[in-house]
């Protein structure tokens, strides 16, 4: 009896010393991520029989376990995903959005800036200095357009560049957990009845940190050996095999890196959007916001080229010449290769050549496109929308090779030359690298174009409202010289109410030396023409290869076939004509994108309002994500987390305990003493 | 619910720094006085207020150019002024030679003060502006416009050219006038034709001759010039250009309208036979063909071959430096009334800035009161997350072992 006397003793204590291991370990740890508080479960050991009762033979330690709800922790981990996922996309968003309010800013400050010149040169044409003045704020203006697609540029590289550390994070996890997995596989085939406790926790800690990057999801099995899926069901650890993600350069665009999931000399593409958590909101940013503003920012870019320069080319310069680009065309041959990508996975035998032409600006949408070549013909796929459209076969369209869409019509051509091969694709976006290729290229102030070309004189003896205007100069230079001796000295346009309801004008060489016959003649007339009343006529001069057009408009009734209403058109140019520098200067307040809506501050504006938006959304959003998860963290430390209050009082119970253990042993000794006495 | 320990100090620190960057937020603002910073802040009024930006940065431009056509057709005024000037003592000066006293000399006297009134007026048109080009050129501002030539006829060589700003969304306002408006386009005296005449000893003259009709005025097939022969004091015979005979009458009456071809011609005087004179178009004279008529009139002296017809020639030329004067009233008052349009348009911009910067300082500007009473609050609320933090980690079982 004594004999198992000492046994209970020697049992509590040994019992107690690994309870206050176990309540040890648990303070130690009480700062350690991810660790599960441990707890030691004691059982009463069997009683062993007396032939009448059974006495008990003391305590033993059944199993440590540790403290796991594993309902609370997938649903932490979930929330973890959603968290790192807001977060990450809260931080780039806010990031875009401050550098569209600096840069955006100083965009629109420089393009004030600019037009405050031209309206300088519009008030005096000849100042060589207020020229000049307008030259140095257009390339003021380019190069804040070049620094905005800079600062794009420098986000895209270290998005990518947290891509790949990220996926090498992901990578060393996996591997890590394989190897976990395999102790933990061990050390359950053996014969041991414990758990491996803290492999378990180490296992669940580094699934934890899986989860800020992507979505993950466990399966375990009888041996306690977990698979690990990231994303919608990728298997990342495989038992005790891991798979390794890689990250590589994007096709057709390489700066759209795509990660693969590598499985020995195997690899799969992965669509990174999908995968959930920081790694989906890296993407999302890169893909779909960052690459929204910047399409929008060049198609600005490429819309005030164009206009600009449109606006030259109506005017004459200094010299008399037809007013140069004043910023990069926007059709040079590198704008327009560098619009379409050919995808790699092209057939090498096909020799297919292909550029995008921009025809109308303010048609640009900012979708995305492809053209893929299949069934002997090219067709365009809108993959913002949906749509498509068939181009034609290789060749065809006027002039040779140009496709231009026309339900709807998106305001380019494609052109191609060469053969292609069945399959291949191309990805096509028409406002790219317009905002990082535009310069300022006029550099000689006088090659502003101020003064326009010609311009019309109403005779002082008109007595209607009616009115010539020139409303089209195709080419100024040609229409100059068509509006001056030797082509002619002048030309007179007279317009007459011939019949009620019915104008009849004849467009004549106003040389006074021979004027034209009396109406309705119109013997040896350039042009001639009836227009009803509440419309009007519009003409292009020469009729041959008109060089510009006017439009009759109101009601030129004149006082009859001898007195029609005359008109003059002459030769306006002269160093203080500014009549095309006030038509440049009007474009601020034109509407030239989305359709002819929006001015350019407006555009601008937009695009920041829309960035701006983003942010604050997903601001809202990393709040509620962050509540989300300490609710979530809660709930698990609820079960899990160790109590230093807690653990402070079991430490007193288990020494308390431990001394009464010992005190039976004591005891023990005592009895065996008295009997041992008692028998000397 | 149980509490772990890690839980504890976790909820504490995102909560100290939860409430850290509220303040920082809140002194973000407060520094900068704008409720508005970034688009993120409030993406609404951002578009807003770049809406008020742009509508402000057009009525600064619009302002700017005002100021320009302001000084310009200021400076056309006072050019104005002086010429009106100078005709009115020109016109005294003519009116004086009209007298039977004077000899030669004084007429000579006479003709060299005409020649310095020519000439002051030469200056006003060939006048510069502070951009050193020329400002009754047209469109030709570096050329010269006006220039005198050796018989003192003056030559016009800048264009008709107007050059125009823009004030307003949809306002345009002129900042000069082409020299051959202002100076050469002065109506005649007599209407749409000048006389020359050949033959007159009645002192017969040409009070008016229009084209009263236009619509009846066939001037290809009854073509000027259009000659009046009276053959008798009542026989009158017009022809045209090509010799057909437009108007006869053997009943002339002085004052009667002759009327053909869509022309009027009115006649003073009383006609005596040989009376020849022709009509050729003109609607406009020069103002320096006028001054040089009158400098060549006084130049003739007093004695002149036909004084009929020397005193015939005074009144015309008088009527016509009256005409003269009347347009360069006519050209100061197209100054002023651009100026006043500019005025107009100023004080309306004066009034919508007024409007729009109130608009767009009530989105963007920051309400102090409030945002000092939120900074404040944000700072008790860490002072009060710190202190309370200090007194809970206190409290551990480990301090009563």
């Amino acid at each position: 009896m004594t004999v198992s006397l000492y046994q209970t003793g020697v049992s509590g204590l040994l019992a107690s010393q690994q309870q206050l291991a176990t309540t040890g370990h648990n303070i130690a740890n009480v700062n350690t991520e991810g660790y599960n508080r441990q707890r030691a479960d004691q059982n009463a050991s069997v009683g062993l029989n007396n032939g009448n009762n059974y006495i008990g033979s003391g305590t033993y330690i059944q199993d440590i376990t540790r403290l796991y709800d594993q309902f609370s922790h997938r649903e932490q981990l979930l929330n973890q995903s959603n968290l790192g996922n807001a977060d990450s996309l809260h931080a780039r968003l806010t990031q875009l959005d401050q550098v569209m309010s600096t840069s955006g800013n100083a965009v629109v400050g420089s393009l004030e800036q600019f037009y405050q010149s031209l309206n300088g040169v519009a008030d005096n044409p000849s100042d060589s200095g207020l020229r000049s003045i307008v030259l140095s704020q257009a390339n003021v203006l380019s190069n804040n357009f070049n620094e905005l697609t800079n600062n794009f540029d420098n986000m895209t590289t270290a998005v990518n560049g947290e891509i790949e550390q990220v996926a090498a994070k992901i990578s060393e996890i996996s591997v890590e957990l394989a190897k976990i997995n395999e102790t933990i596989m061990h050390s359950n085939g053996s014969l041991q009845t414990g758990k491996p406790n803290d492999l378990l926790d180490k296992r669940d800690q580094l699934i934890s940190e899986l989860s800020e990057y992507t979505r993950v999801s466990t399966v375990e099995d009888t041996n306690s050996v977990l698979t690990v899926m990231i994303g919608q069901g990728t298997t990342l650890v495989a038992g005790i095999t891991p798979l390794t993600l890689r990250v590589n350069s994007g096709d057709p665009d390489p700066l759209k890196t795509e990660l693969q999931l590598v499985s020995g000399s195997s690899s799969v593409a992965l669509n990174g959007a999908t995968l959930g958590g920081s790694l989906a909101a890296s993407f999302e940013f890169r893909d779909e916001h960052l690459s929204q503003a910047r399409t929008e920012i060049d198609r600005l870019a490429m819309a005030i080229s164009s206009t600009l320069n449109d606006s030259q080319a109506n005017g004459l310069d200094l010299n008399g010449i037809q007013g140069a680009n004043i910023f990069t065309d926007i059709n040079t041959a590198q704008l327009q290769q560098g619009r379409v990508l050919a995808h790699s996975t092209n057939a090498p035998a096909s020799t297919a050549q292909t550029q995008i032409t921009i025809n109308d600006v303010s048609l640009l949408p900012t979708d995305e496109f492809e053209v893929r070549f299949d069934a002997g013909v090219y067709t365009l796929y809108n993959l913002t929308t949906g749509a498509n459209e068939n181009l034609g076969a290789p060749g065809s369209g006027t002039p040779a090779g140009t496709h231009t869409p026309t339900s709807p019509d998106y305001g380019f051509s494609f052109v191609e030359t060469g053969v292609p091969v069945a399959g291949d694709t191309f990805t096509v976006i028409p406002t790219k690298n317009s905002a990082a290729l535009m310069k300022a290229t006029l550099t000689d102030g006088s090659a502003i174009a101020a003064s326009s070309a010609i311009g019309v004189t109403p005779s002082s003896n008109n007595v209607s409202d009616g009115k010539v205007e020139i409303i089209n100069v195709i080419d100024p230079v040609a229409a100059q010289a068509f509006a001056t001796p030797p082509t002619n000295i002048g030309i007179l346009v007279d317009v007459y109410e011939s019949a009620p309801g019915t104008f009849s004008y004849r467009i004549y060489d106003a040389d006074p030396a021979s004027p034209p016959p009396t109406p309705p003649s119109v013997v040896g007339a350039i042009a001639s023409g009836t227009f009803p009343i509440g419309s009007n006529a519009v003409i292009g001069l020469p009729t041959a290869t008109p060089a510009f057009e006017i439009e009759i408009s109101g009601q030129p009734s004149g006082q009859g076939a001898l007195a029609p209403e005359k008109f003059v058109i002459d030769d306006a140019f002269g160093p203080g004509n500014s009549g095309n520098a006030v038509a440049m200067a009007k474009t601020q307040e034109q509407g030239v994108t989305n359709g002819g809506n929006e001015t350019f501050n407006k555009s601008i504006a937009v695009t920041t309002s829309v960035v701006g938006s983003k942010a604050s959304n997903a601001n809202l959003s990393a709040d509620t994500a962050q509540a989300l998860f300490t609710q979530a963290y809660n709930r698990n430390q609820a079960t899990s987390g160790v109590n230093l209050d807690e653990e402070a009082a079991n430490l007193l119970k288990y020494q308390q305990a431990y001394q009464a253990a010992s005190q039976i042993i004591s005891t023990a000794n005592t009895i065996f003493d008295t009997i041992l006495s008692a028998v000397r | 619910m149980r509490v772990s320990t890690a839980q504890f100090y976790f909820q504490n620190a995102q909560q100290l720094s939860a409430k850290q960057s509220d303040v920082n937020e809140q002194i973000q603002y407060l520094s900068s006085g704008k409720r508005v910073l970034t688009a993120k802040d409030d993406a609404v009024s951002f578009g807003t207020l770049a809406g008020y930006k742009d509508e402000l940065s057009n009525i600064a431009k619009y302002q700017r150019n005002i100021n320009q056509a302001e000084n310009r057709n200021g400076l056309q005024e006072t050019s104005f002024a002086n010429a009106e000037d100078i005709m009115q003592e020109l016109k005294q000066l003519f009116i004086q030679a009209n007298n039977g006293s004077l000899n030669d000399s004084d007429l000579d006297a006479l003709a060299e003060l005409a020649k310095n009134s020519q000439e002051q007026l030469l200056g006003i048109a060939n006048i510069k502006d502070e951009t050193g080009g020329f400002i009754f050129s047209g469109f030709q501002t570096q050329t010269t416009p006006f220039n005198l030539q050796a018989d003192g006829s003056v030559i016009y060589q800048g264009d008709s050219g107007v050059r125009e700003i823009q004030i307003g969304k949809s306002v345009m306002v002129a900042t000069n006038q082409a020299g051959d408006a202002a100076f050469e386009k002065v109506s005649n005296d007599i209407g749409d034709f000048t006389p020359s005449y050949n033959a007159n000893t009645s002192g017969i003259s040409v009070n008016r001759a229009v084209v009263a009709n236009p619509s009846t005025h066939d001037v290809l097939g009854n073509p000027p010039d259009y000659n009046f022969t009276f053959t008798s004091a009542t026989d009158l015979t017009v022809t045209d250009g090509n010799g057909a005979v437009v108007f006869n009458t053997v009943a002339y009456t002085p004052g009667q309208t002759i009327a053909f071809n869509g022309v009027e011609v009115q006649l003073d005087g009383n006609p005596l036979p040989g009376d020849d004179f022709d009509l050729t178009p003109q609607e406009e004279v020069s103002i320096f063909d006028t001054i040089k008529n009158a400098i060549d009139w006084l130049q003739v002296g007093s004695s002149p071959a036909n004084q009929v017809q020397h005193a015939v020639d005074y009144n015309q030329i008088l009527g016509q430096l009256d005409q003269a004067l009347n347009h360069m009233t006519g050209n100061r008052v197209d100054a002023g009334v651009r100026l006043s349009l500019v005025d107009v348009q100023a004080n309306n911009h004066a009034d919508s800035e007024l409007t729009i910067t109130s608009g767009h300082s009530n989105i963007e500007d920051l309400d102090f009161a409030k945002a000092v009473a939120n900074f404040e609050q944000s700072q008790v609320s860490l002072q009060a997350a710190q202190q309370s933090f200090v007194q809970i980690k206190n409290l551990s079982l480990f301090n009563y072992l």
